[in-house]
């Protein structure tokens, strides 16, 4: 078993406490944090969450994405143990969608009339330079060119599917919600009850310990452990909870602790154990590195 | 997404040949004979075991990685025209020490026992060896002369080499076996696993090694010395493994103490030793007649039941990596290993990691399949067998590969 150990320093109980609390919106019992202020206040405590949103000028990919946050349950429930952070209730959440969605469809109509405008001018100036360019005729072709142009004049019709629409990238409305602010400020976070099951208590732990942990689904584990900010650093396990009681096929810790010797990672089997220890056990596949 | 169906992969470097597997024609009807030894089942015939894992890869010496090659040495020189196996100092001791235990745990005194490594410890000369090797004929006879004679044990008897492989006597585990056995010694010795001699170096029986003195790195002295100590290897046959040869393809019989069991005899016994081996047993069966070569020992590596080669382990890397599970008719029985998510996800990126593909293999049990049915091999005929491949898909891959289209 190593000496599970982080040269971080930990943040002061009293900065914790003084900072403000954390509203989260609970979207079907997922806990999601959309401001800013939010975001720097749980990453300041150490607890990373998973970026869901996609970013609207690179809208096609999934190697950096954006806000919301996806607190995993743990995270929420160590949060909500420290008295930081509560669940806004469903009137915040909306932040005035129906008048939005009236301004948004105003601004696009308008946008799409100042476009077609625009296109048509365009579209005569291209005429105009087609027509004097190819011929030098004088009296003919300007009339011809006089009858083109009030056709276009007629007939032209700008496409809405040709309309160029514009993404907001800051939007004001999601870091500034006065009415979640008054709600945090009134009812404030109620401390809950820590919770027993055998996850929670080893999250809690190597958090304590000053790891930063992050969901392992994609290695078939529980947590990836770094030994600081994910990105700084590469992980170092994968821990595994079990509880004491429970029996584990031996062919399920074969292929994890194979996996994790693929990955060159440490696997680290968690039980928690009487009173707030856990017990850790480290496997490691040997021949390979 | 269509299921994908890949080739196997063949090994880089194949030094063996492929013979027809069993069973053979109708003229060439084989019998191999096998026992039950403390719950594992043993060929102990070096010449049957080789039979049987040429002919179809079954089962795996107990001393090697696959097929029973276990020789005294890994290292062979040339010694004045012999071709000996070479043995460090150490390793030599060693050996002569598990035979003076040998001969301790039969009875014999410490006195008898010193002064008999003392003599099988003297170097050799040349010419004793040639002489031994051109006289085999008698020492045979002499081998084959009861076990309380000091001069036999050891490497005294060296027959002509012959074209079986090893199968020295391995005291401690297989006192029982060689009790049956009444004819051999315990310490008696059969030829080594010789490679084929290149045709001027003669190989002697297998009495004889070259022993290296490690006092220096560089030049070690080689004498000559009898062998002391002989390991012998067994085959060892899986449990699906023996039965598919003895209920499939009528080609051997096992024996319990000397008795052989009838096939209802032996599901029974199989069946008491094993708890799931109807399902294992199915899967087995099911996978031999379409032509694969299922190996389930190495299947713990990769953390499933199973492995499917094709044709066998030496030709190709496995294909499939087998987890057997077994459903009721509306797939709601217990499952043989449940898994969670975490499990079947940590499983499937090894498999992908590992370059096979997992699958799932369904034994499927009718509802009306009582126990008094489930304790005879007839019962076979009413289970289904489904397969099914699991494969990882990861998003980001896809649509990279759409992205070039």
């Amino acid at each position: 078993m190593e000496a599970l150990s982080c040269g971080e320093r930990r943040l002061g109980s009293e900065e914790e406490d003084a900072a403000p609390a954390v509203g989260v919106s609970l979207c079907d019992s997922a806990p999601l944090v959309w401001r800013m202020r939010d975001l720097r206040a749980i990453r300041a405590r150490g607890l990373v969450g998973a970026l869901l949103g996609s970013l609207p000028r690179t809208p096609r990919q999934n190697g950096r994405l954006g806000r919301p946050l996806l607190l995993l349950p743990e995270e929420e429930g160590l949060l909500r143990e420290r008295c930081a952070a509560a669940a806004l209730p469903d009137r915040c959440q909306d932040g005035g969608g129906a008048e939005l969605r009236q301004q948004y469809e105003e601004e696009e109509k308008r946008s799409f009339e100042e476009q077609s405008v625009l296109a048509l001018e365009d579209r005569k100036l291209a005429l105009l330079r087609a027509m004097t360019g190819a011929e030098s005729g004088a009296a003919s072709a300007d009339e011809a060119l006089r009858r083109r142009l009030q056709a276009l004049d007629q007939n032209f019709t700008f496409p809405q599917s040709a309309m160029a629409v514009q993404l907001s990238t800051a939007r004001a409305g999601l870091s500034y919600c006065p009415e979640a602010r008054a709600f945090l400020q009134t009812y404030g976070p109620t401390g809950a009850e820590p919770r027993c099951d055998a996850r929670y208590q080893v999250f809690r732990d190597l958090r304590g310990r000053g790891f930063y942990l992050t969901s392992a689904g994609k290695f078939g584990g529980d947590f990836l452990v770094y030994p600081g900010d994910p990105l700084r650093f590469h992980a170092h396990f994968i821990a595994v909870c079990v509880s004491l009681d429970e029996s584990v096929c031996l062919l399920d810790v074969l292929a994890v602790a194979r996996l994790g010797s693929n990955v060159k990672k440490t696997v680290l089997l968690c039980s928690p154990g009487p009173g707030a220890t856990v017990c850790y056990t480290s496997l490691q596949w040997s021949g390979m590195i | 997404m269509y299921a994908d169906f890949r080739a196997p992969r063949r090994r880089l470097r194949v030094t063996e040949e492929l013979e027809a597997p069993l069973p053979l024609s109708p003229r060439e009807r084989s019998h191999f004979q096998a026992e039950l030894l403390n719950q594992h089942v043993l060929v102990c015939d070096p010449q049957h075991s080789q039979k049987i894992h040429d002919q179809g890869y079954f089962g795996k010496g107990v001393l090697s990685r696959s097929r029973p090659e276990h020789s005294i040495s890994n290292q062979w020189e040339q010694h004045e025209g012999v071709f000996l196996p070479v043995v460090s100092q150490a390793r030599y001791e060693e050996l002569l020490k598990w035979a003076g235990s040998a001969l301790s745990a039969q009875g014999w005194d410490e006195e008898a026992v010193h002064q008999t490594l003392l003599r099988l410890s003297q170097p050799i000369q040349m010419e004793d060896v040639r002489n031994q090797m051109g006289g085999g004929g008698e020492a045979e006879e002499n081998g084959e002369r009861g076990k309380e004679e000091p001069e036999q044990e050891g490497g005294v008897s060296p027959q002509m080499k012959r074209s079986r492989r090893g199968s020295e006597v391995e005291p401690e585990a297989k006192r029982s076996c060689s009790s049956e056995q009444d004819s051999d010694s315990s310490l008696d010795c059969d030829p080594d696993s010789d490679p084929d001699p290149a045709p001027a170096p003669l190989v002697p029986g297998p009495g004889f090694l070259l022993v290296v003195s490690d006092s220096e790195t560089g030049g070690g002295v080689r004498e000559v010395r009898r062998t002391p100590f002989f390991l012998s290897e067994y085959l060892q046959l899986s449990l699906e493994e023996a039965f598919f040869l003895v209920y499939s393809l009528g080609c051997l019989s096992v024996y319990l103490q000397q008795e052989p069991l009838s096939i209802v005899q032996l599901w029974r016994t199989f069946r008491s030793l094993r708890p799931d081996f109807v399902s294992s047993y199915a899967v087995y069966h099911h996978f031999r007649s379409k032509g694969w070569v299922p190996k389930g020992g190495g299947g713990a590596k990769y953390g499933v039941d199973l492995m499917l080669y094709r044709k066998g382990p030496p030709f190709y890397h496995a294909s499939y990596s087998v987890v057997i599970e077994r459903a009721d008719n509306a797939f709601r029985a217990s499952p043989l290993r449940p898994f969670s998510w975490r499990s079947l996800a940590a499983l499937s990126r090894i498999t992908a990691n590992v370059s096979k593909e997992l699958m799932l293999c369904y034994v499927i049990y009718p509802a009306d399949l009582s126990e008094a049915e489930l304790d005879s091999p007839v019962c076979l005929r009413r289970l289904k067998v489904q397969e099914m491949i699991v494969s990882r898909w990861v998003s980001s891959r896809e649509r990279a590969e759409q992205d070039d289209i």
